[in-house]
Parts: C-alpha cells; structure tokens; sequence
C-alpha cells in the first residue's frame, strides 16, 4: 500500500529513514542529481500512507559500447525501510524499472550488482527472475565479490544476454 | 603544441602531482605552447595556492580567445574558473568565444550551459533564443530551452515580478505551439508545466494585486486556476500516444484537472473508475477519491505535511469539492464511497489498501460529525482499527499505516480503551493458538512477537504508557524487556545488517521508561539561559528534578537500548535514541560514538546533525562542535556547487521539467535552516573561545549570503515549510511513540520557528553591533558583506550605501527593525501555535529568547547611532528612523530600561532554576549551601548586571564547596554557555553603539552642528564613555568569575574524588555522586539482576566506562573553556 511517484532531488533529505540501513549506500548530491537529471524516468520513491519514504529505486539505461543489443536498464540501488519491508514493495519498484526499460527504452535486458555475501537480496533477484550472469572479483573496494546478475526482456527473444560467463571476471574486465 | 605534452600536463593535475604540472608547462612555455599551456599552469598555480599570480595568467590565456576557437583553451579556462568557483568568468570566457564565432553551434551550448550554473534565467533565455536564432537545426531543442527558462523565472520563486510572470507564461505558451506537436513524454511534461503556471502567476498575481477584498482575490485565483485545469486537460487529450507509460499518472492528472474545473462529480466517477480498474493498490489515489467523495471543507487532514499545514496557513486552499449540504447527501456519498472501497476489497482481498480505507472513512465521517454524533463515531474508528490490527499484526507496517488513526483518539479516553481491549483479545487468541514443531512453529512465534510488538507501539501511541503511574510503567517496560530477552533466540539466525525480530519491544521498553513520555529531563534542558518568560512549562530548569528515580529511569532506558545493540548493530533506531539518551544525560562522547556508529555520511549532516550537534555545544565539546560546524558549512559550499555542476542536465538530455525541481532544490539549500544555524553556532564557538575577535565571528556570518534573506515573516515561513519535511522523519523517529503527529508536526514547527528566530535575532544583533564606521571604507570587508547581506532583501534602493550620508544607522535600522518585528512574530506564533510544548524543545525555544534578548539590545543600539544625525541635522540626509523621535536622555533610559528588563527576567529564572536544587538535596550538605549561596546572588542583583553578580558570587560558592557533582557541572554550564556570551554581547553592543553616537569634537557631520550640536556630542560622549567604564567593569568581574568557575571544575576535570566512588546509591546520592554510578544497579533489576549474555556484561562494563570518561572528559572542556573566556574578559577590562 504505497504512493509511487518521481524521486525529487529533496528526497536526499527525507531518506534518512530508508539509508542508515547498513546495505544501502548513500552517494554524493552530485551522483543524485547525475541520475535525475539523465534518466528521471528511472529514478522513483514509494511512501507509506503517512507519507514517510518507505523505499526507492534508482537506475539508468546504457549499453556497452556500440553493441547494439547491449542496450539495457540497469538497476543502481534499489531499496526498502526495515518497516516497509517483506510486503513486495522491492519486487513493485523492480517491476517499475522494468516497465520503463521495456516500453520507454526498448531495451534488451536488465541488470544489477549484488553483493555475493548478501544472500536475502540474491534469492529475492532470483525470484524475480534474474540470474547470475557473472561473478566480479572484488567489485566493492576490493574486498568483496559482486555478482552481475541479468534478466532477460522480451526483446532479448534468444536471451543471448543472460548466458552467464563461465568464469569469473575482474573489475577492469568490465565494459 | 603536441597532445602528448598536453596530456601529461592533465595527468599531473588529475593525480594532484601540482608541481610536476607547473614543471611541464614551464617547459612548454619555454618552447613557445601557446595559451592552453597558461591557462593549465594557472589551474596548478591555483591549486598551490597562489591565486593572485593564477588569475594574472589565466587573464593572460583569456585574452588569446580569437577565431578559430581553441576548444582545448576554452575548456581549460573553463575548468579553471569553475575550479575557483567563479562562474560568471566561466560565462565570460564562453561568451568572448561564442562572440568570436558566432555560428559555432558548440561555443553556443557551452554559454548557454555556463548561463546556466549561474541561475541567471532571463539570461539563459537570451542565450537559448540567440541560439534558436543562428541554428535554425536545432531550433526546437534551443526552443524548449528558452520555454524552460521562462518558466523558471515565471513561477513563483522565481525571478520574475508578479506583473511580468503571466506575460512570460503566455511567451512561453506561444513558443511551445510554435514548436509544433510533442514528441517526448518530458515534452509534454514541459506543456503541463507551463499550462500550471498560468493558473500559479494568476493566482500570485491576484493575492498581491489591490482587490478590494480577499474573497474577490481568492475568486480572481480560483477562476485562473480553473482556466489553467483546462489546458492541461486539453494537452491531455490531444496528446493520448504520450500517454501510455505514463496512464496512472495521467489519470490522476485528469481527475485532478476536473476537479479544478469545478466537476465535481465527474472528478468522483473518474477516481472511482480508476480505483476499480487498476490492478496495483495505491494509496494515494484512494486518499483523493476519499477526499473528493467526503470533503472535510478545507480541512487539513493527518495525512497532511507539515509543509501542508503551513501552506493551508499562508495561502487559501485550492478549491474542492463542496462539503455534503444535508444529511441525506452526506448519506449517499459516505455509502458510495465505502461501496467503492469493499468493492476494491473484494477484487483485492489480500491487499491492505481497502482495509485502511475503510478506517480512513470512518476518520472522515469523524471529522464531519456533530459533537452528538462524535462518540459514535469514534466508537466506529475503534471497531475498524481492532479490525485493522487483527488482520494485520503480524506484519511490521501495521503500526505505521495506523498510526495517524491511532494518534487521533490520543486525547480520547473511551475509545482510545475500546481499540486497547480489540488488540489484547487478538493477543490472546494469537497466544492459545495451538502451534505444531518445526518450521510453522517458528513462524507462528515470529507472528506472534511482531503481533505483541505491534499491540505495545500501538498501545504507546494511543497514550497508554503516559497514563499509568511511574511504577506501573517501570513494570510494564519490564515485562516488554523479558519478552524481548525471550524472544531473542528467534534472530539467532539473522545477519548482522539485519535486525532482530525482537527490536521493537526493547524500544517500546525504553521509551515507556522515559518519564512522562519525553525522551527525559534532560540534563542539557538545565543548560537554558535564564532569560525565560515567567512559563513554568516552558523553563526547562524547573523541569529538571533530578530524583534518582529518574536518574536511574533514564539510565536504565540506556542500558536495555546497549543490550539491544550489542545483538542488532544495525538498528540505528536503537542508536539514534541512545544518542538522545547520552545527550541529555550530558554523556557527550557517549553520544558522539553511537552517532559515529550510524555511518552517517555528508549529504546526512544537513538532515541529522540536528541529533549532535546541539548536546555537543551544549556539553562543552567545543572542539568537536566547532568541527561539526566547519564540515557542514564546507558540505552546503560543496552541495551548491554540485548543484551548479549538475544544472545543466536536464537541458542536454531533454528532462526539462528536472531543471525546476534541481532549481527547487538550490533553493532548498540556500534557505536551510540548519545552513543558518550551523553558521550562527560557528560564529558564537568563535565569540565563546575569543569574545574579541569579532571579525571572525562575522566572517562566518557572512558566508550565509542569501540566507540571510530569510529574515522577513515570510522569508521565515518558506523556510520553515522547507525545513518542515525534514523533520517528518527525524524528529519523527525519535518520537514515535507519543503524542498525535499533528501535535509533533507543530512540535517540530516550533523547533524550527525557534531556531529560525535565534538565527535572525543574532544574526540582526551582530549586525547591528558591527555596522562599519565608514561604509565607503569598510565595503570590501566581511563586515562590509555583512552589511550588504542585511540590506539585501530591503528592495533596490536601500542597499548600505544608498545615500551620500547613509552611515550606520540607516538601512541597517530598518532591517534590524523588520527582523525584531519577524522574529518576535515568528517567536509568538511559536509560543502560541500549541499550548502542549514538548519538553524536549524548550531548550531552542529558550535560545531563542536570548537571541531574542540580544537582539532588543541591538536594535536599541541601532536606535542609539541616530544620535548622531540628532547631533549634526542635515536635512537631505536624516533618515526617518525611530531614534529621530528620541533625545540621547530618552535613548539611554531606553537602554537601560531594555537591559534592566532582560535582566530582571535572568534574575528570575536563575532563582527559579535554583529552587529546585534548593528542594533537593537533604539540608545542611554543601549543595545546599552553595544553590543558596547562588540564589542570593541572583536576588541581589535586580539591576542591569545581576546575572553577572550571579556569576560571581556562584564561582566564590563553588570554590568553597567541592566535591561537584553533575548538576552542579550543569549550573556551570548553564552560567559559563547562555549568560556570559550573552552578557557580554549585550555590553559590546551597548559600548560599541554609543562611541559610534559619538564623533569626535570638532568633525563636522553632514555640514550641521551648531551649539545644539555641540552640546549634543558631549552628552553622547559622555554616554559612551560612561558605557565602556561599565563594560570594563563588568568586563573583569565576568573573567574573574569565569576564572573562578573554571578553578572549581578543576578537581573534576581531573577525575577527582566523587568519581571514584561508587557503591549502592541510595534516594539522596544522587547529588553527591555522578549519575552514572547508579546505572549498574537498576539495569541488574531491569534484567532480572541475570546478565543474559557475555555480551550484555561488557556492554555494561563498556557503558559505565564510556559514562566516566564521558563526564570527565565534558568537565575538562568546560574547565578550559572557562579559563579562555576568563582570560579574555580580563583582557576587555584592562583595555
């Protein structure tokens, strides 16, 4: 039971209740104002009844070079307060990246990086139809393992895109 | 020049290897490279340091710009300025380029971009349509710039005039039709825009134009804003293809837009319609088909910000519905309206949407009941929130979703009761409902704690905890306690970023310990400057009972929350409490580590330093203060400049509409409160450590520049509106468990009225105290941005120096005038806007009066400078200042009247403050003696220095009467903090204002004089000389008070002998030992005496540690704060 609308660049005031969770990094305003400048389509908020952030969605769309069918959303952060949580609000904003990636974009796939150890958001990825693609050896200041994970959108008719790598790759490898 | 020298020249300066930068452009000067080069070496110089020489070669660079453009020099430059945050050079250095050559299409966008981190937006709309003009290509992408930037200046906040908004509303119309069709959903976005705007600049344009009523204004608006509903529903309609990832949104769009047009009928069915059609539940659009179907009349609901609430309250509603005319309608709507609802529950049975609307209808029929019909329905909210809970209990929302509901029968004994005895039968059955082994078992205990977690958060918003007796509520937060010790093992799978099922029954357990369902008396609440009204609830000091009941009460609040934390490091509720907790109990390391432990980062100084801050300044951690202030003044230089950088964006990637809500967002920061108050705690860390050097005190003020605006009503409002939603979730969280929201709302109102009233009060009574002595002269220094930053917002001709004989006392007066008159205004609606004030912001509600203090004295300073125009008429250039009216006579029994008065009220509250301790302790200890020592001195001295005399004959008491303890710590703070910097701000305004009154014999002012004249110098000479005896005098006597006070903290800076003791405390201890000696025992009774883990062992070991060190550690910084304060008074004396 939420209202989903735009994130406003004020909204970095307003998170506090949604970002001093361990897991979720809070950015500079200058990555913000990247996001909501470049792709607002992409960037949303969810608020409780009272109007109390309840989670949100950032995320963008790219590709990797000139590959035509690289073309893909991807999802930045995407996060949910301890309150707000186990009510599929995190599966309500994913759906909404999708949607956009799909309609707006028409892009090929979605993808995502996750911490390896973090293994409640895996299995929610997992559910939600994402796999692993690939595993990306200390993507997080060195010290932590990243898995690429990627879920195939209907453009993608062969799913070429979601063929995970068979090893495992560096950051420096990444596009 | 080779790109290989040039890379390497930008690799150095990327890797910050600044002297191997200046090395390679030497060398390739040498080698006759061109400009680029210079400009390279300029951006290292700059870095190194050396400005001057940076700018003298960039100057150099700048003027080498010539066709054919060298785009590397013009980024270069670029980078350069904009490295040395001077962007209008960036514009300048574009311009020169795009005048060069006119029809490079590059050195356009980049002016228009440089236009654009400026927010200059008639500017970049020159810009935009100088370049629509030469690339006819690109002309609508340069149109819907210029569009953009109409609208920015056109909306209100804008730069526009109320007049020129609606005409550059109807240009940008013309141009976005010219533009021909839209092609993007952020194009149509632009037109809505737009096509609101013409409703906004109507509706602006109708509140300040001279309609003979405000009905016929709020009609002229009304009108405006239905004309402008009907564009957006012809763009609508005329645009469906855009629609189509966006449907939601315009559907509501649409029914809003209909409602604005006056159906509204049509308005209802089109909500209803989508309701019953949209798979997804939102919230949101149930709440405006509520609002349509039974409209409350302007009502401002729960669900209302604060910043709604305050918008009700300066600006008429928007126009609504009307409100059910008779029963019969009422019926019928109120039966459709639930008709819709369970039939959206019927096609989302498992959705929580329905189930809550049903409740959110009853609180409707609620707000439009007769006081007859009231109890009725009241009992009908009751049986829907009972409902409510027995259908959603076990998850962790169902507090939040219900608690604006729950906080509405607060006040509300019976029904309040009748949702208690619906949630304890629900526990009941949850507790026999029989559960087999495994895996369900565990689930079904899981349920049924996050159901008594639920039960406990509702039963403290529904005012149950604040009803019962101390002893009952130590036995209920007892029992919650056990619950959660039992309750633990069900996390013992949980990660550690994941909290414990159990959380939330040890924060109700802390927060029922918290007396009177306030976070507690806090310690820094006694650290209020005497300068209070004769209020009892609002002299925090009276509140202050320190009975070891209380003591022990909020120490054990600590102690069950460091449990708690020892098994959820994440739970930063737990943390942010427990920073509260330490802060009041005047533990500041304590506090300062659990705030460090929330991994804050710098975008979260602005939105949660309001947690630290505060008990660092208040506790004596200076230094630790000082570097707080320091970084969120260097953050909000840093989020500006983001903004600058980020700007322009929404421009390159076509998102126009982002570009008014980054504009938004600019004015967000320039207007934060928290900016404000940061700098004003800054500038009197400074005025604390070195009461002379009042220049620097002033330099920090000037870096506010715009904010220094929001000293108008107005200006404060706005601010407070921005500032509002802050607080809706930070002060909400550590409240949550009291009150009504609406009442935190005007709580948290207050909060920042007060702040916002202290901000102004100082800032105007600095300013007023530092008027320069020779405009002309003083212009470039701080206290000349100063000046410039007070008259700033006083309209275009009353700028400093607007007059050939504007000296101080001109505009300065007027501002400091229009900000007495603000900030009482604003400090008034404060005290007035709720009776109930929470106890937890009488200490800012007190700060401000002494802002409020000082700034009387300096506004009567200011009145004093028109002495001198009294002195020396001149006809052209007298201005009609308030002082005109007054002789010097008049003017100095002003003064005194104005100081006798603020000191009078000092000496009160400072007997009142004492009374208590007077109360407390048993007869015949040494604190007895002392607090009577103290208050003789307080009643003593009813004259204009009785708070010094207080000062004075506190520290003789004190030297006389060790051991200390932590009230004892709290007077001295209480003295050393709020009175003596105000005191002595009061003096040197005083001093300060009357050797400005008077000229020197024999300098002719203005070209009068004359005999009057004469005479009048003398006696202003007089006045002053008279002044700064007194200021000497007192001067002294404050640093050797000082001084003394900071030889009676010594023992305890130095961990002397009361906190070496320890032992059972019994009910009178409590004022001979430090609080933190009686935690240890009442926690072993909070925990059954049973330590349950090795866990909970240490962290009480660590926290009775932290407590010590915590105390001395606040002891050792008062005491050399005294000893710098001391020094530095005897030092004014001797002058």
């Amino acid at each position: 039971m939420t209202t989903l609308r735009p994130f406003e660049a004020a909204d970095m005031f307003r998170f506090n209740n949604v970002n001093l969770d361990p897991l979720t990094e809070t950015y500079t305003v200058s990555f913000y104002l990247q996001y909501l400048g470049r792709w607002p389509e992409y960037c949303h908020m969810a608020l409780g009844p009272h109007g109390r952030p309840m989670g949100y969605v950032l995320g963008k769309s790219e590709s990797f070079g000139n590959q035509p069918e690289s073309w893909h959303g991807h999802v930045t952060a995407v996060t949910v307060a301890p309150e707000a949580r186990r009510l599929g609000l995190a599966t309500q904003l994913m759906d909404l990246l999708e949607y956009t990636s799909e309609h707006a974009d028409r892009c090929y796939f979605v993808d995502l990086f996750v911490r390896a150890s973090n293994k409640v958001a895996v299995d929610m990825y997992r559910k939600l139809g994402y796999s692993i693609y690939r595993q990306v050896i200390g993507y997080y200041s060195g010290e932590e393992d990243a898995f690429d994970m990627r879920k195939a959108l209907p453009r993608d008719v062969h799913r070429r895109s979601i063929v995970p790598l068979p090893e495992p790759v560096y950051p420096s490898d990444l596009d | 020049m080779s790109e290989r020298r040039l890379q390497g020249v930008y690799d150095a300066l990327d890797v910050g290897n600044y002297k191997q930068a200046l090395k390679l452009c030497d060398a390739a000067l040498k080698k006759g490279d061109g400009p680029i080069i210079e400009a390279l070496k300029a951006m290292a110089l700059q870095r190194t340091g050396k400005s001057a020489e940076a700018r003298a070669l960039a100057l150099d660079a700048r003027r080498a710009i010539s066709s054919p453009i060298d785009d590397g020099l013009i980024h270069a430059l670029s980078l350069f300025y904009r490295a040395a945050a001077d962007l209008p050079s960036v514009c300048e250095v574009c311009d020169e380029a795009f005048k060069c050559e006119p029809r490079n299409e590059v050195a356009g966008t980049q002016l228009f971009y440089a236009v654009v981190r400026l927010f200059d937006f008639p500017r970049q709309q020159t810009v935009a349509m100088r370049l629509q003009r030469a690339f006819p290509a690109r002309q609508r992408q340069f149109s819907l710039w210029g569009v953009t930037s109409l609208l920015l200046q056109a909306r209100p906040g804008g730069s526009a005039t109320s007049a020129l908004a609606p005409k550059l509303v109807q240009l940008a119309t013309m141009m976005l039709e010219k533009a021909g069709g839209l092609q993007t959903v952020a194009e149509l976005r632009l037109a809505i825009a737009v096509a609101q705007a013409h409703g906004e600049v109507a509706a602006e344009a109708a509140r300040v134009s001279a309609l003979d009523t405000r009905d016929a204004a709020l009609e002229a608006a009304r009108a405006a804003d239905a004309e402008s509903a009907r564009r957006v529903l012809a763009l609508l309609a005329a645009n469906p293809e855009l629609l189509t990832t966006i449907a939601a949104e315009a559907a509501e769009l649409e029914a809003t837009c209909v409602a604005r047009t006056g159906d509204a009928h049509r308005s209802i069915a089109l909500r209803e319609s989508s309701l019953l059609t949209c798979a997804d539940e939102n919230w949101d659009v149930l709440c405006r088909f509520l609002d349509a179907a039974l409209p409350t009349d302007g009502a401002v609901g729960e669900r209302a910000s604060a910043a709604e609430l305050l918008a009700v309250a300066n600006r008429p509603p928007p126009p609504r519905a009307p409100p059910p005319t008779d029963e019969a309608e009422y019926t019928e709507r109120s039966a459709r309206a639930l008709a819709v609802v369970d039939a959206l529950h019927a096609t989302q049975p498992r959705a929580r949407a329905p189930r809550l609307a049903r409740v959110a209808l009853c609180a409707k029929r609620l707000a439009l009941a007769s006081p007859d019909g009231a109890f009725a329905e009241r009992d009908a909210l009751a049986l829907e929130l009972g409902r409510y809970f027995a259908a959603y209990a076990g998850r962790a929302c169902c507090f939040e979703d219900a608690r604006p509901f729950l906080a509405s029968l607060y006040e509300h004994v019976d029904a309040a009761r009748a949702v208690c005895v619906s949630v304890e039968a629900c526990c009941a059955d949850a507790d026999t409902a029989p559960t087999d082994g495994g895996e369900a078992a565990t689930e079904a205990r899981r349920a049924r704690l996050q159901m008594q977690t639920c039960a406990a958060q509702w039963r403290a918003v529904l005012g149950v905890g604040a009803r019962l007796a101390p002893r009952e509520r130590a036995q209920l937060a007892v029992a919650l306690a056990r619950g959660y010790g039992e309750a633990l093992p069900l996390g013992d799978a949980c990660a550690k970023t994941e909290l414990q099922p159990a959380d939330g029954l040890l924060l109700c357990a802390a927060s029922l310990l918290q007396a009177d369902g306030c976070p507690l008396r806090p310690l820094a609440a006694l650290l209020a400057p005497s300068a209070l009204p004769a209020d009892g609830a609002a002299n925090s000091a009276a509140r202050w009972r320190a009975s070891a009941a209380e003591a022990r009460a909020a120490l054990g609040a600590a102690m069950a929350l460091e449990e708690g934390i020892v098994h959820s490091r994440a739970n930063f509720q737990m943390r942010l409490r427990l920073v509260a907790l330490y802060a009041a109990l005047g533990a500041a390391d304590a506090a300062r580590e659990h705030f460090e432990a929330l991994g804050t980062r710098r975008l979260q100084l602005e939105s949660l330093q309001y947690v630290i801050l505060p008990a660092q300044l208040a506790l004596g951690n200076e230094r630790e203060a000082a570097s707080a202030c320091a970084h969120t003044r260097a953050w909000y230089v840093e989020a500006e400049r983001d903004v600058s950088e980020s700007a322009p964006l929404p421009y390159q990637h076509g998102n126009y509409t982002q570009a008014l809500d980054f504009h938004s967002f600019r004015a967000r920061l320039l207007t934060s409160a928290w900016r404000v108050h940061s700098a004003l705690s800054a500038a009197l860390l400074i005025l604390a450590s070195a009461p002379t050097d009042v220049p620097a005190a002033v330099e920090t003020l000037a870096s506010l520049g715009l904010a220094a605006r929001a000293r108008s009503a107005g200006g404060v409002r706005a601010l407070i509106a921005s500032l509002s939603v802050n607080l809706d979730t930070a002060v909400f969280e550590s409240y949550s468990a009291r009150r009504a929201d609406a009442t935190m709302r005007c709580a948290a109102q207050q909060w920042l009225c007060a702040h916002c009233a202290y901000a102004i009060a100082l800032h105007a009574a600095l300013s007023a105290l530092l008027q320069p002595r020779d405009a002309a002269a003083d212009a470039a220094s701080p206290q000349g941005a100063l000046h410039a930053g007070v008259g700033a917002d006083s309209g275009p001709d009353s700028g400093p120096d607007s007059g050939p004989d504007s000296g101080p006392g001109g505009d300065a007066d007027v501002g400091v005038a229009q900000s007495l008159a603000a900030a009482e205004d604003e400090l008034g609606h404060a005290a007035g806007a709720a009776p109930t004030r929470p106890a937890h912001f009488a200490p800012s509600m007190a700060h401000s009066h002494v802002g409020l203090a000082a700034m009387r004295a300096a506004a009567t300073a200011a009145q004093l400078t028109h002495a001198r125009h009294w002195a020396a008429p001149s006809a052209d250039a007298a201005p009609a200042g308030v002082g005109d009216a007054l002789s010097a006579t008049e003017l100095l029994a002003e003064l005194r009247a104005r100081m006798g008065a603020w000191a009078d009220a000092a000496c009160t509250a400072c007997e009142r403050a004492r009374a208590p301790l007077n109360a407390g302790p048993p007869a015949g200890s040494s604190w007895a003696e002392l607090s009577a020592l103290a208050t003789d001195g307080g009643n003593e001295g009813a004259g204009e220095d009785a708070n010094l005399l207080t000062a004075d004959r506190f520290a003789d008491a004190l030297v006389c009467a060790p051991p200390l303890d932590a009230r004892a710590l709290c007077s001295l703070s209480e003295l050393a903090f709020v009175q003596l910097p105000a005191g002595c701000l009061l003096a040197h305004a005083a001093a300060a204002a009357l050797s400005r009154a008077a000229p020197k014999p024999g300098k002719k002012a203005g070209g009068g004089g004359g005999a009057a004249g004469t005479g009048a110098h003398e006696a202003a000479a007089q006045l002053g000389a008279s002044c700064r005896a007194a200021v000497r005098d007192a001067a002294v006597r404050v640093g050797e008070a000082t001084e003394g006070l900071a030889r009676a903290l010594a023992p305890l800076a130095a961990g002397g002998p009361a906190l070496a003791t320890g032992g059972e405390p019994g009910e009178g201890d409590c004022v001979q030992q430090p609080l933190a000696l009686h935690v240890l025992p009442f926690a072993d009774c909070l925990l059954d005496g049973t330590p349950r883990s090795a866990g909970a062992t240490a962290a009480r070991a660590a926290m009775a540690e932290r407590l010590r060190t915590s105390y001395m550690s606040s002891a050792s910084q008062l005491h050399q704060r005294l000893l710098a304060i001391g020094a530095a008074l005897r030092q004014v004396g001797r002058r």
